[in-house]
């Protein structure tokens, strides 16, 4: 990353395109790099009929695909990430971002104005997920009037299912969890729960963890 | 005479004696104590009083926001606290208009 | 019984159920996000900025805007090339205060090629060799390749934010090319 090293000595436009027309029969680099983001097409004889062509354009798309593993590789031999740093991050968002609508808790004293915030209660359907073997669950909403008291509510769940886990099998233990921990943490009538398996995850190494 | 702040103070002594709460927002995050070398790229906005009292014609008019143990119901929890905030109060013959409890997390 | 009682195991979870997690405001999903993406988009901001003097500030900005926007994500599956894109908007944020402030000087728009050096050092890996190579090249020249080529941004774009014209944005990325293909061909 040197900014200064190479200052001096412009370069003329004669060096710069200098070696392309000799080596690549009359074209350039930048003209096949367009060739090969137009898709080859329309299709240029003098592109294809030219072997050095063909040898830069193989060059050119062998760029392209490791473009992306050159930053990963780049990445792999960093050091790992420095534990305050990742720490500073968590400790400046803002987790009140993502309460959502406010959930009434009943009580006959109309002096009580009491309530649970929509991310805890979807905070408690992870907690469900997260005691079901070979299910993971991603994102839940919470479908109905949550604001008034005794509304029918639909809980609707995203889920990855571990490899070999039947799919039936665990959302039934989910549906059965989730429809638990509601009952006992909030007064919200659960009318049914969603879910949607639509990813897989291989669990091998669910438990163990880093 | 009670001051809000010994007011404040009092309410927060009082609700983190009970079982099953963990926490009192928004107090100022542990973790800011901890992390010196966080970014100073966001704002960080003064904390706020936990507890916020409202003097009204009624009485006091208290708000809250809580962090539920697991291990207790959080809406049984909720009316928990706001029964035990009640009591404190009759017998203080502290005249109350409103308690506002909110769960922000169970943790 | 809470998650954090015994906590399970988010890192093989997919980006799409991070993502979800994260949105309905789970820490720990977003957490294994940043740990999963974390180092990466540090080398891309680098590779962008040319210097690791705003690399942490730029990707911690980065991270905490992600996690307020996370809930416009519209495909959760993409929060990769997502990232990288608030990163590269950051740094070339960095990168026009700089230039107001004439830190950055149009020299580098003119080097020879032939005085870029090959990797020297035997490296163990083409992608070593290759990243020794975008290390080398000078500022602008890597800058535009790996906007282009891993930030996916167009020559317009990239012109537009460094205030280049289109052409010179192409002719640096053509060359940058080259520097990288004569590298990669002595691996053959």
């Amino acid at each position: 990353m040197n900014d200064s090293q190479n200052d001096s000595e412009p370069a003329t436009d004669a060096d710069r395109t200098r070696r392309d027309p000799a080596e690549l029969d009359g074209h350039t680099l930048d003209e096949l790099s367009d060739y090969l983001d137009a898709g080859r097409a329309p299709a240029d004889a003098s592109i294809d009929s030219s072997p050095s062509c063909q040898i830069a354009l193989t060059s050119l798309e062998r760029l392209y695909r490791l473009s992306d593993t050159l930053l990963e590789a780049q990445a792999s031999t960093e050091p790992d990430l420095d534990e305050s740093w990742v720490a500073g991050i968590l400790h400046n968002i803002s987790r009140d971002s993502r309460a959502g609508r406010t959930i009434p808790v009943t009580h006959p004293d109309p002096a009580a104005e009491l309530a649970i915030t929509e991310g805890t209660v979807r905070g408690l359907v992870r907690a469900a997920g997260d005691m079901v073997e070979g299910l993971l669950v991603g994102r839940c909403r919470l479908d109905g009037d949550v604001t008034t008291p005794g509304a029918p509510i639909t809980i609707s769940v995203d889920a990855s299912i571990g490899w070999g886990t039947s799919i039936p099998d665990a959302a039934d233990r989910l549906r059965e969890a989730i429809y638990g921990i509601l009952i006992r943490h909030t007064d919200l009538t659960i009318a049914g729960v969603d879910i949607t398996v639509d990813d897989v995850h291989n669990p091998a190494a669910k438990g163990s963890s880093r | 005479m009670t001051t809000t702040t010994d007011l404040q103070q009092e309410i927060l002594n009082v609700t983190t004696a009970i079982p099953g709460v963990a926490t009192v927002y928004p107090a100022a995050p542990a973790a800011q104590t901890i992390l010196e070398n966080v970014v100073s790229v966001i704002t960080q906005q003064p904390a706020p009083l936990p507890i916020s009292i409202t003097e009204t014609d009624g009485g006091i008019a208290v708000a809250l926001t809580i962090g539920a143990a697991t291990n207790t119901p959080a809406a049984d929890l909720c009316r928990l606290v706001y029964d035990t905030l009640v009591d404190h109060f009759r017998q203080n013959s502290q005249p109350v208009a409103s308690i506002r409890i909110l769960i922000a997390n169970i943790e | 019984m809470g998650p954090q009682d015994q906590p399970i195991d988010l890192t093989v979870a997919s980006d799409r159920i991070l993502v979800g997690r994260a949105v309905d405001g789970d820490v720990r999903a977003f957490e294994a996000l940043v740990r999963r993406y974390g180092l990466l988009i540090r080398v891309y901001a680098g590779r962008v900025l040319g210097s690791t003097a705003d690399v942490d500030d730029v990707v911690q900005e980065s991270l905490v805007q992600a996690w307020q926007h996370l809930p416009e994500l519209m495909d959760p599956g993409a929060v990769k090339s997502w990232l990288m894109r608030i990163v590269s908007n950051k740094a070339l944020d960095v990168l026009r205060r700089r230039r107001e402030h004439g830190d950055i000087t149009d020299h580098e728009l003119r080097i020879p090629d032939d005085q870029i050096p090959t990797a020297l050092v035997e490296k163990r890996s083409l992608e070593q060799a290759l990243n020794a190579v975008l290390s080398d090249l000078p500022d602008q020249q890597r800058r535009c390749w790996v906007l282009r080529e891993i930030g996916g941004y167009s020559y317009l774009e990239i012109g537009r934010n460094l205030d280049l014209p289109s052409s010179t944005v192409r002719g640096l990325i053509a060359r940058a090319r080259k520097n990288l293909i004569r590298e990669m061909e002595g691996w053959r």
